[in-house]
Formats: C-alpha cells, sequence, structure tokens
C-alpha cells in the first residue's frame, strides 16, 4: 500500500519537500509553491503501484543491458564489487 | 386597789382607780378614724396604733413577654413561654455536648466537657507561619517551621524528630520526561526540518545538567546514492549535536538503516522550560529521500530527558 512519501517520490522528483504521514496539508514545500495539488496528490496513491512496477522493470532492463555490455554475468558483478 | 384580805375599801375609789389603769392600758385603741385598723406598733404588750387601710384588693394582674397569662378578676393564672433565639423565655438544660438544639441551655456539666476537650486539643497558636508543621517531641506537641526551598523533610540524626534537610548535591536524577513520535516522514531537502520528536523540561535549578536520550526509529532512504539521512538535536532552535550526517549515503535504492540515535549531556542553565527536539534532512537534498519512522513498521521514535541535580 502506497504511502505519501511514496506518492511524493513518484510526483515531486527533484522537489524539495518533507512531509509527515500521509497527509497533503502536512506538506512543508519550504516557502515555495507546491509542486501538486491535493488532488493529485491523493490520486497518486492508485496510482503508484503500477508507476513502481515500471520502474522497477526499466532498472532490471538497465542492469542487464549494462551486463551485457561489460560481456559478464550479475554474480560476477557482485564478486567484483564485493 | 384593795387586796383580798383588806377589812375596809373603798369601792368606788378602788374602781375609779382600776377604771383609770384600764384606759391607760387600753389607750392606744381610742382613736383612730373611720377605715382605719389596729396595728402593733412594737413588740410591747398592748402597744398598738391606727393606720389607714391602705392594702386593698388586687384589682388586676398585668403581664408582659415572656410572661403569660394574667388577668382582673377570680383565680389568675400565670406562665413562662418557652425561650427561642427569636424570645427571651425559660429554657431547659442539657448536658449535651453533641446537640445542635437552638433552644436547650448548656449546663456546666456540657461546659466542662467541652472544656475538658478544648483543655487536652493542640493549640491553635502553636503554629505562627505559613507552612509550619506540627510534631510531637518527646513530651507534647511542638512545632517545626517551614524549611527553605528545595529542602526535604527527613528525620534526624538521633530519630527523635523531623526536620528539614537540604538535599545532598550531585549525582541525583531531578526529574524524568519522556515523549514519543510515531508518523513517518519523509524530507527531499538539506533543509533541516522538524522530525515530530520533541519534549519540554523545567529544570528545577540552573545548575543542573540534562541528560537527553534520542532514538530514532525507522531511519532509512530512498532514491540515489546520494541520499543520506541527517539528524540533529536542537534545544530550542539551537542545534546542540548532529548525530547522523548521511546515513545510507551511497547504498542505492530503498535502505532500511534501523534506529539512530544519541545521547547527550546539556547544560542549559534555566530554570525555564527548555525544549528538546531532533530535526532530520535529506544530506542529497532533492536527490532521493531520507525516511524517519518508515511506514509500514509501525515504529515509534523516543526522547527521554533527564534533570541531573549539580
Amino acid at each position: 500500500m502506497a504511502t505519501g512519501g511514496d506518492v511524493m517520490t513518484m510526483l515531486c522528483d527533484g522537489v524539495e519537500y518533507v512531509i509527515y504521514g500521509d497527509d497533503y496539508d502536512s506538506i512543508n514545500w519550504f516557502d515555495k509553491q507546491p509542486a501538486i495539488t491535493k488532488a493529485e496528490f491523493e490520486a497518486g496513491f492508485a496510482k503508484y503501484d503500477d508507476w513502481k512496477a515500471g520502474q522497477d522493470s526499466k532498472v532490471q532492463a538497465d542492469k542487464a543491458a549494462l551486463l551485457s555490455k561489460l560481456g559478464i554475468t550479475a554474480e560476477e558483478a557482485v564478486l567484483l564489487l564485493s | 386597789m384593795p387586796t383580798p384580805t383588806d377589812l375596809v375599801t373603798d369601792l368606788p375609789a378602788d374602781f375609779e382607780v382600776f377604771g383609770q389603769a384600764v384606759d391607760t392600758s387600753l389607750a392606744d385603741l381610742k382613736g383612730g378614724t373611720t377605715g382605719q385598723i389596729l396595728s402593733k406598733n412594737s413588740n410591747t404588750n398592748m402597744d398598738f396604733i391606727w393606720v389607714t387601710n391602705d392594702v386593698g384588693d388586687i384589682t388586676a394582674v398585668n403581664v408582659t413577654a415572656p410572661i403569660t397569662g394574667g388577668g382582673t378578676s377570680g383565680d389568675v393564672t400565670i406562665g413562662v413561654s418557652a425561650a427561642s433565639t427569636a424570645a427571651a423565655g425559660v429554657v431547659q438544660l442539657s448536658d449535651s455536648t453533641s446537640t445542635t438544639s437552638s433552644v436547650l441551655a448548656s449546663t456546666p456539666t456540657a461546659t466542662k466537657s467541652a472544656y475538658d476537650l478544648a483543655n487536652a486539643a493542640i493549640p491553635k497558636s502553636l503554629v505562627t507561619t505559613a507552612g509550619d508543621i506540627i510534631y510531637r517531641n518527646a513530651t507534647v506537641p511542638a512545632r517545626l517551621g517551614i524549611g527553605t526551598a528545595g529542602q526535604v523533610l527527613t528525620v534526624n540524626t538521633g530519630a527523635t524528630a523531623p526536620e528539614w534537610k537540604t538535599i545532598a548535591a550531585g549525582g541525583k536524577v531531578l526529574q524524568v520526561v519522556n515523549a514519543t513520535y510515531g508518523t513517518a516522514a519523509q524530507s527531499a531537502t538539506s533543509t533541516f526540518a522538524d522530525t515530530g520528536l520533541t519534549v519540554t523540561i523545567t529544570p528545577t535549578s540552573a545548575t543542573s545538567k540534562v541528560l537527553v536520550q534520542v532514538q530514532m526509529s525507522g531511519c532509512g532512504k530512498s532514491g540515489s546514492a546520494g541520499a543520506g539521512l541527517g539528524l540533529r538535536l536542537l534545544r530550542g532552535a539551537t542545534s546542540i549535536i548532529v548525530f547522523e550526517e548521511l546515513a545510507g549515503y551511497q547504498a542505492a535504492n530503498d535502505s532500511d538503516i534501523g534506529a539512530c540515535g544519541t545521547t547527550f549531556l546539556d547544560a542549559p542553565a534555566t530554570t525555564s522550560a527548555t525544549t528538546y527536539k531532533v530535526q532530520f534532512n535529506n544530506y542529497g537534498n532533492t536527490s532521493g529521500n531520507a525516511k524517519i519512522n518508515r511506514a509500514g513498521g509501525g515504529t515509534t521514535s523516543t526522547i527521554t530527558v533527564l534533570e541531573i541535580g549539580a
């Protein structure tokens, strides 16, 4: 289940803020214009899971492409970084 | 006057003498006026005097409260009404020392009972000053004057009486205040912001130290490797220690760090209400997020402050 922090991560990348709990009104925008509206924030809870799945897929695809480019396996990459 | 043995008597003359003697003896009966009555004039025999009969019949008996009754003829009855708090009258005596009656009068017996109780009581005059307390010395009740600020009541070295004594200085925990905060929070800025974990203590002495114990639970980060959790402790608006600067830094994606904490001995040098709070930030600013009380874990952060006597 998405949290307020998850929704902010999804919708407010690159924005300065602090959020407490799942309450839009708790968000501290540091004297700047709110980056999203309350409606956008509340709608984000339903969209988060799909967005997260897409993010995870993209990360996996990027990793696979990089391993292929390097010509090593994932285990070899772990060994390399250890 | 002739005697029984006299041979020759002069009766006329003798009778005249007798008559004069009687007249002389009864002289007081003569005289007087109409309506006068004869009254004894002295204890001497035949000493009377005529006096005016001024003792007449009672014609009326008039009464005023609390006397009741009266009249102007025949048998006259009078009485006395009962006393009350509103009127004088006859009262009933009582030995009771517990009655709440407003019409009974106290007897010396009751008065003595009350006196004996009062005489055995601790006199009010024994205490003279606000804060005085009463205790019993070896024989009688005694006064113990109020101590000075901060002193405690204890028993003297002889274990014979109470006394006020100043607490031995140093090393004593004088008070403890605790607070918790369990709402998840997430920061995407390098600017420090309140975590919500805060506590206020009012030191009893300006020389006291305040030991602050903090545990931030559910710490973590998400996003890029450049993100990291920073934590600092403030007294009022003053940062007194930064106890995390970039927790989770260089860790990719979501990372659970766990609990972060500090123990800090502060010297606020005040007896005013003093607030301690924890702030957090994200070292990487908008790169990723720093998190506390991470949602889903049900974690709660705590802050405890102890005033330590100097």
